[in-house]
């Protein structure tokens, strides 16, 4: 949200940056691993719901997770890693939205399920890109709404009293001022 | 899906703390015992708070209140992020040399990469002085401030400068900015104020910036020499700009350009203009988007 007001121009900049970093990455890794940097490479993975998917190499080389495995052990083309934190559906997902660049429109189109697998994917599989976009969709996402809406998105069980919760609102009413009451 | 959310660890829920405004995320401290702590630990602080039903005028506590907690955390917490926008109620409730002493608190951890401060004109901000804590800014944006630099600055980190509507007290205080950030890629230089006479001495003090991409300055300032690098420029002519005859440089990735603000200093001398502009254009082969005032 922080970033809301940019110009388009300031945004052009950051894909140009990002870009810039994800040719710097390719040449690093062209360095240390020639043979397997081929274009067009695919990668297995399969996921908790059983489907085995061919990922595209590039959007494989985010997922940190696996970059580390592929450093640890030699592993062939025949090679499938398993990814028992993420499904299908999500894996599908997370490869439109690496393909789109990160567009924040992308992100309007999930649903709050959605964005919290995904969240939790990114986080599994250490993708660093995904993951701070993903947390500023949600933040969009909770920003003015009320305290019921945000415990039901994250399904928080209220555990405090109700004095407590008095006391709370007592303390910092600055804070709890001004939210859409949905 | 519950259980796996909140399996989260602390950190990613103050990841996603971190995008909201400082009131939005002291707020999540109602929502259970768990979260309750939980925004005394996000190192991001957005003390600018736009928002129809609520005035930060009628909460100076607010303020009062986060800039406390900040500077009472400094040896604890780094913080990575901070902005401030007291515009709206000026000195009347914060006088600028405290909110420059919170500031060069939250700074004094070396830690901060993003520093955005709205204030007003009478604080004055010495960037040698006040920010010496802050090599490892990353983005730096100032809005409404008097601008100086009494000795050396360094920001080998920097990347987006955005000063705007400064005032300086020296036109030298320019090239001493521009210096001490090498690396920036996107800048942004609009004085709004400057003594008479005071543009840049010598147009050899300054370096041409060599990964700039973006830049949006005033001609009479910022020499063409240190932004040819751009493939985006925005130059204001201001009124009362002197002509000045330091070459034009090829703009060799120069794709947009605009002209702003020309209405003043050319409104007598049309001719001039199209000289001026003639003369500018056939210095960038790439040109794809040109766009000027509409006066003119």
């Amino acid at each position: 949200m922080a970033e809301r007001g940019e110009s388009s121009e300031a945004v052009m900049l950051k894909k140009t940056e990002e870009e810039k970093l994800r040719k710097g990455k390719m040449i690093v890794g062209d360095e240390s691993k020639a043979g397997y940097e081929e274009e067009g490479k695919k990668v297995k993975l399969v996921t908790s719901d059983g489907v085995t998917m061919e990922v595209e190499i590039s959007i494989v080389k985010e997922m940190e997770i696996i970059q580390t495995f592929i450093g640890a052990t030699d592993t062939d083309d025949s090679f499938i890693f398993p990814i028992s934190n993420v499904s299908s559906h999500i894996l599908n997902q997370i490869i439109e939205l690496v393909k789109g660049e990160y567009d924040q429109e992308l992100a309007k189109k999930l649903s709050h399920d959605e964005l919290k697998e995904i969240l939790v994917a990114a986080n599994y599989l250490n993708m660093k890109t995904l993951f701070h976009f993903i947390a500023t969709a949600i933040a969009n996402v909770i920003q003015n709404k009320s305290v019921e809406f945000v415990r039901d998105f994250f399904g928080i069980v209220n555990d405090f009293t109700e004095e407590e919760e008095a006391e709370l609102r007592k303390t910092n009413a600055w804070a709890f001022e001004g939210v859409d009451e949905d | 899906m519950t259980d796996r959310i909140s399996s989260l660890p602390d950190e990613v829920l103050c990841y996603i703390l971190s995008f909201l405004p400082t009131k939005l995320s002291v707020s999540t401290s109602i929502l259970s015992k768990r979260w309750r702590p939980l925004w005394r630990s996000v190192p991001a602080f957005d003390l600018d708070y736009p928002c129809p039903n609520w005035n930060i005028l009628s909460h100076p506590g607010f303020f009062i209140y986060i800039c406390t907690f900040i500077v009472s955390q400094i040896l604890k917490q780094p913080i990575q992020r901070l902005r401030l926008r007291t515009s709206h109620f000026q000195s009347r409730l914060v006088d600028g040399n405290v909110i420059m002493s919170f500031v060069r608190g939250a700074a004094s951890r070396g830690t901060v990469q993003h520093l955005d401060l709205h204030l007003y004109f009478s604080t004055l901000i010495d960037m040698s002085y006040d920010l010496a804590c802050c090599k490892t800014l990353r983005v730096l944006k100032l809005n409404s401030v008097t601008l100086a630099v009494f000795s050396s600055a360094d920001f080998p980190l920097l990347k987006v400068l955005h000063l705007s509507s400064i005032h300086i007290l020296d036109g030298n205080h320019v090239h001493q900015i521009l210096s001490a950030c090498p690396d920036v890629e996107d800048l942004k230089i609009e004085i709004a104020y400057k003594p008479t006479f005071c543009g840049y001495e010598d147009i050899n003090e300054f370096k041409r910036l060599p990964n700039l991409l973006r830049a949006v300055i005033d001609k009479d300032v910022v020499p063409l020499e240190v932004v040819c690098n751009v493939q985006f420029l925005k130059i204001n002519i201001k009124a009362g700009d002197g002509e000045t005859s330091d070459p034009i440089p090829v703009f060799h990735s120069l794709t947009h350009l605009e002209i702003m603000d020309c209405y003043y200093y050319y409104r007598n001398n049309p001719s001039i203009y199209c000289h001026d502009v003639f003369r500018l254009l056939e210095h960038c082969p790439k040109l794809q988007n040109l766009s000027t005032d509409k006066s003119t």
